[in-house]
């Protein structure tokens, strides 16, 4: 009987040891995160972040070099000589962008995933994590100055304008907290649904804009914090907005995740004009030049269009699937698929599509 | 969209939803709908119980014995005396397969269901909105309460004291698995020592990796593991085909257990009427027979 009672035990006991040291990590769906400086793109994907050098696509780094246990898609963000990340071990790092090994902090402050890219200013980082927190530490050290909680996950990059915080919450809401102590700076802002796309401000008209998944894309007054306008143009029901708005010579666009690309006036919200249904995407748009957008729907076809619609140049990726944003550098367009047979595709800005290189990283 | 998507996940993560928005919590809903799973598939559940005890009452019967040694260097007579036995009896040694079968798609998709329901990243999100019926209001399904007691159950559970996160679910799931296979396990492995072996390790490896999904993937998954296996077991408790025994050893179940050993070891070299005699004494208690042993004391109380 004892001896029974005794395996049981052992059981439990062996089944919280092998659980506890041999997971590989948390695993979710997600899509790789971008981000380049003048020099170098960095990318988030699966288990590393890789640093990679714009002009011939050859990995300088990764981060961790060996097989330390890690899983980010968060985009990196620069901030001087580092950079800061999450990952979906709840962890934060402040790394030297030369050598990564160079830790400046690491915070195990959260209890959640961090999928999102951070917000930095005035010396204070802004993180959103699915533990329904916003956190604020501290730039130099990492140490926590505030958390706000709400009822959901945060999954969207918070933007900072000012002394304030703005943020984009599943709760159908948009939060406007204070930078420095992480309270309400005003009533947060109702929304027609769970708002997954992070908030976009033109400094040109002093508006925030932001689309939700309840058919809705509207401009806030980034003082008063009240809505400016309503899209209220000729696409009867939007479908689910996901990404931020491009702005081009005087044109707001956005798109939502049926392929349906609208330009309005970003002052009135009047529409310029409407393509409809481009392929189902999550990814957003991305401007090119002053001239030209990028549009990479999910099934990999990429399209090239100019301010006026016209078509410039249309290819794909084969096998791809995008959901994340290009990413237009000085010199190149970077598209990150999943399912390609490449990680990573760098296209120049003159493009035929022809990749000037390609990234995959070697085991 | 495939077809299983279509005919089996799209319906069942609809539901879950709608169940979801009815109880407002999706930890319950998940409750709810894995017992609701339960209670449908329950049909299935007994003809599979009743192709069972037949199979192993058939397996425990003196003649079948006897034409089983008989026959045993002869494959084809073997194969034909065996169904000339089932026809006799009205036994399909099949029948307690298929209503396994039947029920495969049901547990794939409810586990299906509550994985898309579960969405934590933005890509995982834009799936689950694109399954969501017309009908439904996406903006009263999503964002989905994922809170339900300590848990974030979109994320892999963890239940912090002083600052270590144990996973209270994963040790749960390792556990109602293992009592569940140790009390449900078929009654009669013929004395095998081989079979008994690989059944035990079996028992030991299938909750540990159960344990082991469940602290990988969200604490949902979890939970329904956890709800799926008490549910299973209760159902098969009601049916008669749980043993407690097992679960509640005795000095007398040590000797039984040593006995079965000691007769494999012993039956190739005697003669059948010996081996016979063994196996009487020596074979474990059907779930039908430990059941009935049981209900007395039961009435006893």
């Amino acid at each position: 009987m004892k001896t029974k009672y005794l395996k049981i035990l052992l059981l439990a006991i062996i089944s919280l040891f092998l659980l506890v040291g041999c997971a590989g990590g948390p695993l979710a769906q997600s899509t790789p995160g971008l981000n380049a400086n003048d020099t170098h793109v960095f990318l988030s994907a699966v288990n590393k972040v890789y640093k990679i050098d714009l002009e011939n696509g050859m990995e300088v780094w990764r981060y961790p070099a060996d097989n330390t246990r890690m899983v980010t898609y968060a985009p990196v963000m620069f901030q001087d000589e580092e950079f800061i990340f999450g990952d979906m071990f709840n962890k934060l790092h402040k790394l030297n962008i030369d050598n990564p090994l160079q830790k400046s902090w690491e915070s195990t402050d959260a209890k959640g995933w961090y999928q999102a890219k951070v917000a930095e200013s005035d010396g204070i980082v802004i993180a959103p994590n699915t533990d329904r927190n916003i956190y604020a530490f501290n730039s130099n050290d990492g140490s926590l100055l505030w958390k706000h909680e709400d009822n959901f996950a945060f999954i969207s990059e918070p933007l900072i304008i000012g002394q304030t915080v703005i943020i984009s919450s599943q709760n159908h809401k948009i939060l406007f907290l204070d930078l420095k102590t992480g309270n309400e700076k005003d009533k947060p802002l109702d929304m027609q649904g769970a708002v997954m796309a992070a908030p976009y401000y033109l400094e040109e008209t002093g508006y925030i804009y932001v689309g939700s998944l309840g058919n809705e894309f509207i401009a806030i007054d980034a003082k008063s914090h009240k809505i400016e306008w309503r899209y209220d143009g000729s696409i009867e029901k939007l479908s689910g907005i996901w990404a931020k708005p491009i702005y081009l010579q005087g044109q707001l666009i956005f798109n939502d995740d049926n392929g349906n690309i609208v330009s309005v006036d970003p002052y009135s919200g009047k529409e310029n004009w409407v393509m409809l249904e481009q392929g189902k995407m999550l990814a957003g748009l991305a401007a090119v030049n002053e001239n030209s957008f990028i549009v990479a729907a999910e099934d990999g076809s990429i399209k090239l269009f100019d301010i006026d619609r016209k078509p410039l140049l249309q290819f794909n990726i084969e096998k791809a699937t995008i959901y994340t944003t290009p990413l237009v550098t000085e010199k190149l367009i970077l598209i990150a698929p999943v399912g390609a047979e490449y990680t990573l595709y760098a296209y120049p800005i003159e493009t035929t599509g022809m990749p000037q290189w390609t990234f995959k990283p070697t085991k | 969209m495939n077809i299983w998507e279509l005919i089996i996940v799209q319906p069942m993560t609809n539901i879950l939803l709608v169940i979801t928005m009815l109880v407002k919590n999706f930890g319950v809903a998940i409750i709810l709908f894995t017992l609701l799973i339960k209670l449908l598939t329950i049909p299935l559940t007994a003809k599979q119980v009743k192709s069972r005890r037949e199979m192993a009452d058939l397996q425990n019967d003196p003649q079948y014995k006897k034409i089983m040694e008989k026959y045993k260097d002869d494959r084809e007579k073997l194969a034909l005396e065996q169904q000339r036995i089932y026809k006799e009896k009205g036994i399909s040694p099949f029948s307690s397969c298929l209503p396994l079968i039947l029920q495969m798609p049901i547990i794939f998709g409810l586990y299906q269901a509550i994985m898309r329901a579960m969405a934590s990243t933005p890509v995982e999100l834009l799936k689950l909105e694109r399954i969501i019926y017309p009908f439904l209001d996406v903006n009263k399904i999503i964002p989905i309460q994922n809170r339900f007691l300590w848990m974030d159950l979109g994320q892999p559970e963890r239940l912090y004291v002083f600052g270590i996160g144990i996973p209270v679910l994963a040790i749960l799931v390792v556990l109602t698995s293992w009592l569940q296979t140790k009390a449900m396990e078929t009654p009669d492995a013929g004395g095998d020592a081989s079979v008994a072996a690989t059944t035990n390790s079996m028992n030991l490896m299938m909750p540990l990796f159960m344990g082991y999904l469940a602290y990988q993937y969200s604490a949902g998954l979890a939970l329904y593991f956890v709800i799926s296996n008490l549910s299973t077991m209760l159902i098969y408790a009601l049916m008669g085909e749980m043993n407690w025994k097992k679960l509640i050893p005795s000095k007398k179940d040590e000797v039984v257990s040593k006995k079965v050993i000691e007769t494999t070891l012993i039956s190739e070299d005697n003669d059948e009427e010996v081996q016979e005699k063994q196996i009487k004494s020596s074979a474990r208690p059907s779930a039908r027979s430990a059941a009935k042993k049981m209900r007395p004391k039961k009435m006893k109380k």
